[in-house]
């Protein structure tokens, strides 16, 4: 068994909150000593999904394997899978060692042992200064590596974490996702990782399922999420993207404002005729002050706006239908200003093509909102 | 602290800060403090019936604290005690239970229903309820009936106008201000700190032990502090249950004042009851920081200076 | 790492992949509970449900069942002919009171949330006087002259004592959660003082005092109203303030204070910022802890006992006269009455705070004495 020590198996899981289903047929594996991401907006069941590993909640339909043991009905108290908490949970009546020490002492370490253990796990976090403050005095950064202490001096098979980055502001939260993804690959335990945020996520893990109303969209790592999409929710989701809707011509879309999308991709991804949607990133839309010529993958338009962002230059173009965002680095740039007539164009390439069925789901955000 | 860096906020009232609580310092002092300390003072005189206000205070004497101590005060002063910490540990036995389901075993939607079950009873009149209880505890009553009927006792009891009886009445009166304190403590721990114990290892045993009580510790001491002093004083109970036998200090004190009218010793009577009942609270809160000290002692972990550096 | 042994058993009916239901594992330390919960609801409504059966006994004892029903008592305590009348007329005034605010939001689409708070409770104070006051309704309504009085010292008494308390405890709620300062602890240590104070120290207290130092006020009748009275509104008011108190700094801690400063940031001066921001802020506080006072203060008994005078002697005392002898069932009945109003009150309080956004456990926090 010790092969699979570590692993988690989510199979068809299913959990309900009165008539709101939290959770929907999710199917999920995660390999042993692997760095999973569960990434997805707020309210898609990322924290129930942990919670059913960890024990405090039980599926209401399919199963639940850790380290290829059925785990159902298994109290959390018994399963050797660790948590760190969202807002850390750590003990406010006990000082940082009695907190870190809690977990042995349950399973009833003896004393010089924990002792050892307290002293290397804080050692481990960068904490042996604090051992003997109260969590209240202490900063959210400090108290999010005491929950980490807390929870890996236990040795556990995986670990759980629950945005455990969210409440740090941004530069101590890139230090932890160092510190974190440096721990989990010296230490080699699972860890289920749970964030909204896609870079994050992208940054720190082997692979990434991208969750949306309860179930799993992609499960790939972060390349591939990037690269290939499996949805036009996940293309939207993970970095950014210009989307058009439209009637899919086999390998290609015409959108409703007279725009072809021809895309070089081998597959056909919608049958023809089908109501379709195109995305094409921001970094691959070029700009050019003269028409290309071209009848396909090109579209007009005004400069509506201009923003910088030190080595790269964000432009809104305003066209027809819609604002199209294009990011291009500031090397070699084009210098346009509100109001020049330019012409959208991009690579066969790097058009995407996707059912229409999450077309509300992702045209809903305006796109300058993502800035 | 920062207090310095701050720039005087303009447009606040800035005039005695406690202004606004000026009426009711007022008020307290002249109708809780002041007399209260002239209780004080009149325990130290002598009985003088010939006064509108019964007391002679020429020669100031310690002679009713020493009636206080005679045997038929200090009987009924040893019950009163008796009676309220009997009491005490049973509505906390009975009450926290209660206090328990409510604050995490019920759906949300019963818990308002059921909270307003134990509301309800608690505030409709006391001394109606105490009278109620004249009902069961009756000869022939209810409750003597009842028990007859299952075969518990042979002949009729009643039990009235006895100390059981007011204890009876004293945990009934009193549990429902028990378990709202206890629920409040309880509902006041943060869910996810039990689920952490949980995940750390510990079962439902060792988290109720480690984290819930420790956490919920100074609120089960707020509802025992104002269910305790409360039934030290009580009065109402024992004078409607209690008649003679089931006598209480508060009782006493009661009968000194209207009916002998002897002021001093009442009012000595009183005094040694708050004395009584804080000695009682100094030995209960020593006991409790004896427990924590030893618990966080064999809590605490050393960590070895070689292991840290 | 050491390769710890995985706990957990296989469960002996494996899960089927295709997601069967799983079923609930069923939580036995829960029914316990649940159970234990049940039993002691029973206890405490048992003596409750006593009352009000036993107001219907035949028999001439509150005490001892005759093993008949009967409504004899509540004839004896009500002369039909002036209760009906006086009642229909509370019901009236009082319920013109509390479906007013609403119809005139209907059709002005005028609405302020402290008048639609404050309404009900007026209505009802404004229903009790005008009745009162117009027909003597207190002896009129209850046969017996002696309960009557009572009953009217009950009311007067429990008002007077609220309106105090609200004042005071509004004021000083404010004062401790907006201007703490170095009096805020020995206030705080006052209050709890009063609160936990046997109540029996505090009265004996109180009676020695105010029969030493009149005032003017505690030993001469003014204006048709008792001496007792106005010590009875002194007395009770002692307790409700205190509760007024707590109830109103909780409810102000709960608010940031920068809603305040944001007022004057636009420009109100302090006066205006704290009659349009604060009192609102505050208002549901005050009605709930106004309508707690006076269910404890209807209540009070110690108090009464020790403080009132011949002339003003309240319900409750007129109970304990009445414990001297056997007791009459219609006692038992003007109880129900009493119990109708107290749960009628605590009803209207857990709206309020319902209405502000309280949840009911912090309702049972507020009633349990924050
Ligand atoms: N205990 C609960 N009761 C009712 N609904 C819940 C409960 N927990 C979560 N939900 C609902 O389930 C959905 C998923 O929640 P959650 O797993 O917390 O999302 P996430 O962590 O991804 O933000 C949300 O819509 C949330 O409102
Ligand atoms: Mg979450």
């Amino acid at each position: 068994m010790s092969g699979v020590r570590g692993s988690v198996e989510l199979v068809d899981v299913t959990k309900r909150f009165g008539s709101m289903v939290a959770v929907d047929r999710l199917n999920l594996e995660v390999h042993p000593g692997e760095f999973l991401s569960l990434l997805g907006p707020s309210g898609c069941g990322k924290t129930t999904t942990l919670r059913m590993l960890a024990g405090f909640d039980q599926p209401d339909e399919g199963y639940i394997k850790i380290s290829g043991e059925f785990v159902q009905g298994v109290p959390p108290y018994k399963r050797d899978v660790n948590t760190v908490f969202q807002h850390y949970a750590l003990f406010p009546h006990m000082s940082v060692s009695e907190n870190v020490a809690y977990g042995m002492r349950q399973k009833r370490v003896p004393k010089s042992e924990i002792a050892g253990r307290v002293a290397e796990a804080l050692d481990m976090v960068k904490m042996s200064k604090l051992a003997d403050r109260r969590p209240k005095q202490m900063s959210g950064g400090q108290q999010q590596r005491v929950a980490v202490a807390r929870a890996l001096v236990n040795r556990p098979s995986v670990l759980l974490l629950d945005e455990p980055l969210g409440a740090l502001d941004r530069k101590l939260r890139e230090e932890m996702q160092i510190e974190l993804k440096l721990l989990q690959s010296q230490l080699g335990i699972t860890f289920v990782f749970v964030t909204h945020d896609q870079e994050e996520a992208m940054g720190m893990s082997d692979r990434i399922a991208i969750m949306l109303d309860g179930h799993v969209e992609q499960l790939a790592d972060s390349e591939s999420v990037y690269e290939r999409p499996a949805s036009a929710f996940v293309a939207g989701f993970i970095g950014r993207n210009n989307f058009w809707k439209g009637t899919s011509t086999g390998h290609g879309v015409q959108a409703s404002d007279g725009t072809v999308f021809v895309s070089s991709s081998p597959e056909e991804r919608v049958a023809q005729g089908q109501p379709a949607l195109a995305a094409i990133r921001p970094e691959c839309i070029h700009l050019s002050a003269t028409d290309p010529g071209s009848t396909t993958n090109v579209i007009p338009g005004t400069i509506a706006g201009v923003s910088h962002y030190g080595d790269v230059l964000q432009y809104v173009v305003r066209t027809a239908e819609r604002d199209v965002i294009s990011l291009l680095p500031r090397q070699g740039a084009l210098r346009l200003a509100p109001g020049d007539q330019v012409w959208c164009h991009w690579e066969a390439s790097e058009v995407y093509q996707f059912s229409a069925d999450q077309a509300d789901l992702v045209m809903a955000e305006p796109a300058l909102e993502h800035i | 602290m920062t207090a310095s860096v701050v720039p005087p906020k303009r447009g606040r009232l800035r005039a005695p800060k406690f202004l606004l609580a000026g009426p009711s310092i007022i008020w307290y002092v002249l109708f809780f403090v002041a007399p209260i300390a002239f209780i004080v003072y009149y325990s130290f005189g002598a009985k003088d019936s010939t006064k509108l206000v019964p007391v002679n205070m020429s020669s100031l004497s310690f002679s009713n604290y020493h009636e206080a101590f005679s045997a038929t005060f200090f009987t009924t002063f040893k019950a009163t005690i008796k009676v309220a910490l009997t009491a005490t540990l049973l509505t906390v036995v009975i009450g926290f239970p209660v206090a328990y389901f409510l604050a995490f075993k019920v759906q949300e939607k019963w818990r308002a229903i059921l909270l307003a079950l134990v509301i309800v009873p608690s505030f409709t009149s006391f001394l109606i309820r105490t009278v109620a209880w004249r009902i069961p505890l009756a000869q022939n009553g209810t409750l003597s009936k009842w028990l007859q009927d299952w075969g518990v006792i042979g002949g009729p009891i009643s039990l009235l106008e006895t100390r059981t009886a007011v204890q009876i009445a004293i945990v009934y009166n009193y549990l429902g201000f028990m378990i709202l304190p206890l629920f409040v403590a309880l509902d006041r721990i943060e869910p996810v700190l039990r689920e952490a114990s949980k995940d750390l290892g510990a079962g439902r045993f060792a988290t109720f032990m480690r984290v819930t009580l420790p956490l919920a510790g100074p609120g089960i001491a707020a509802g025992v502090l104002l269910t305790f002093i409360p039934m030290c004083g009580d009065y109402v109970t024992a004078t409607v249950l209690g008649g003679a036998k089931g006598n209480m200090i508060g009782a006493l004190i009661d009968s000194e004042f209207k009916g002998a009218q002897n002021w001093p010793l009442g009012a000595a009577i009183a005094v040694m009851m708050i004395l009584a009942v804080l000695l009682l609270l100094g030995i209960g809160a020593a006991l409790i920081g004896v427990v924590r000290y030893v618990l966080r002692r064999r809590r605490r972990v050393t960590l070895d200076a070689g292991a840290t550096a | 790492m050491t390769a710890a042994t995985i706990p957990g058993t296989i469960p002996v009916t494996t899960p089927s992949a295709t997601g069967g239901r799983n079923r609930k594992k069923r939580d036995g330390l829960r029914i316990v509970l649940a159970v234990w919960c049940v039993i002691v609801l029973i206890f405490l409504f048992v003596p409750i449900g006593l009352v009000v059966l036993h107001s219907f006994n035949r028999g001439g004892s509150f005490s001892i069942w005759s093993g008949h029903t009967s409504t004899k008592w509540w004839g004896t305590l009500f002369k039909a002919s002036e209760a009906w009348p006086a009642l229909i007329e509370i019901i009236i005034i009082t319920g013109i009171g509390t479906v007013l605010p609403p119809i005139i939001r209907k059709v002005t689409g005028w609405h302020r949330r402290i008048f639609e708070l404050w309404f009900p409770p007026i209505a009802f104070l404004v229903a009790l006087v005008i009745v009162a006051t117009s027909t003597d309704m207190y002896r009129n309504v209850f046969r017996d002259k002696n309960l009557g009085d009572a009953l009217r010292n009950s009311f007067l008494a429990a008002i007077g004592a609220t309106l105090v308390a609200v004042a005071l405890g509004g004021l000083s709620g404010v004062a401790l959660a907006r201007r703490p300062g170095f009096w805020t602890k020995p206030f705080i240590l006052t209050v709890f003082l009063i609160l936990v104070t046997p109540e029996i120290m505090d009265a004996i207290a109180l009676a020695g005092w105010m029969q030493r130092f009149g005032f003017g006020v505690f030993n001469s009748s003014h204006g048709g109203i008792d001496a007792g009275i106005f010590r009875l509104w002194v007395g009770e008011s002692l307790y409700a303030s205190a509760v007024v108190t707590l109830i109103v700094r909780a409810r102000l801690a709960g608010i940031d204070e920068t809603l305040e400063e944001a007022a004057s940031d636009l420009g109100a001066p302090p006066g205006r910022a704290f009659r349009q921001i604060t009192l609102p802020l505050i208002s549901s506080a005050l009605v709930a802890g106004g309508l707690l006072s006076f269910t404890i203060c209807l209540d009070n008994t110690i108090i009464a006992e020790q403080v009132a005078t011949a002339g003003s002697s309240t319900f409750p005392t007129y109970v304990i006269s009445q414990l001297r002898s056997t007791v009459k069932p219609f006692v038992g009945a003007a109880a129900v009455v009493l119990f109708i109003v107290t749960i009628g009150a605590l009803a209207f309080v857990a709206t309020v705070l319902k209405r502000s956004g309280d949840s009911s456990s912090q309702i049972a926090a507020t009633l349990g004495g924050g």
